[in-house]
């Protein structure tokens, strides 16, 4: 019992030692513009004039900032007559969805569609429609009327 | 090495991807041509109209009983111009018209 007893009183006597281990690992930030599909549409009305839906954007986002869509285009909005440059018509673009623009007049420089604003969650492979509205040609000469439009995917 | 890891973390955040979207329509040639007889003169009047910027070559070949009277009775280029604008307007009596674009 007295050995017992000292050796507790011994144990009480020793200083205490701890350590911390911070445990931690990182989910990195990725917002990615999957597809803009289909990559092309080709039946326009461009002699009546037309509002359609040309296809869709697909986004993967898992930043709580979230991001911008944004377009150019390679005519500055312009759809053009392929063989008479001379003949075209304006048509303007929105994409659909939470911090859409509604409908822009695009140009050669890039110009904001969407912006998200902060995420309530992230998103995966979210689809938006891109919707297109021709302006009728004034002139309704022959020919295939086109454009290409560069969509971007910005992180905020 | 710190210079190095903070520009890793501002490229991450500033992720970016193009895509892109070919859109286009396409508007028809459409050659009209309209034949109108007038009694009082015994004539016919021929119009032509196209919305292509094409030229064309009319050729109205004569006939008499069903037999082609001459090569080419009549020849004329016409600039492909939007149809109401401008009409070519021939007299005709008894021909057959051939309308041949040139390219």
């Amino acid at each position: 019992m007295k050995k017992f007893l000292s050796i507790i009183a011994l144990m009480s006597a020793m200083p205490a030692f701890s350590a911390t281990l911070n445990l931690s690992g990182t989910i990195a930030s990725s917002c990615v513009l999957n597809s803009v599909t289909p990559a092309s549409y080709s039946t326009l009305n461009i002699a009546a004039g037309q509002t359609v839906v040309v296809g869709q954007t697909n986004v993967s986002c898992n930043s709580g900032a979230g991001y911008k869509l944004r377009a150019s285009s390679l005519n500055n909005g312009r759809l053009v007559n392929s063989s008479s440059p001379n003949n075209s018509t304006l048509y303007t673009m929105k994409i659909f969805g939470a911090g859409t623009l509604n409908h822009v007049s695009l140009t050669t420089t890039a110009a904001d569609l969407v912006n998200t604003g902060a995420l309530t969650a992230p998103v995966t492979n979210e689809l938006r429609n891109v919707e297109v509205v021709v302006t009728p040609v004034p002139v309704a000469w022959a020919g295939t009327y086109s454009d290409t439009v560069t969509v971007t995917l910005t992180a905020l | 090495m710190k210079i190095f890891m903070a520009t890793l973390l501002i490229f991450s955040g500033l992720q970016a991807k193009a895509d892109s979207l070919y859109i286009s329509g396409t508007i028809a040639e459409n050659i009209k041509t309209k034949i109108v007889f007038d009694k009082k003169k015994n004539q016919h009047t021929f119009s032509f109209g196209s919305n292509s910027d094409l030229s064309y070559q009319v050729v109205i070949d004569k006939y008499i009983a069903g037999n082609k009277q001459e090569n080419m009775v009549n020849s004329i280029t016409v600039d492909g111009k939007p149809l109401l604008l401008e009409l070519q307007k021939l007299k005709i009596s008894d021909y057959k018209v051939t309308i041949r674009s040139i390219e």
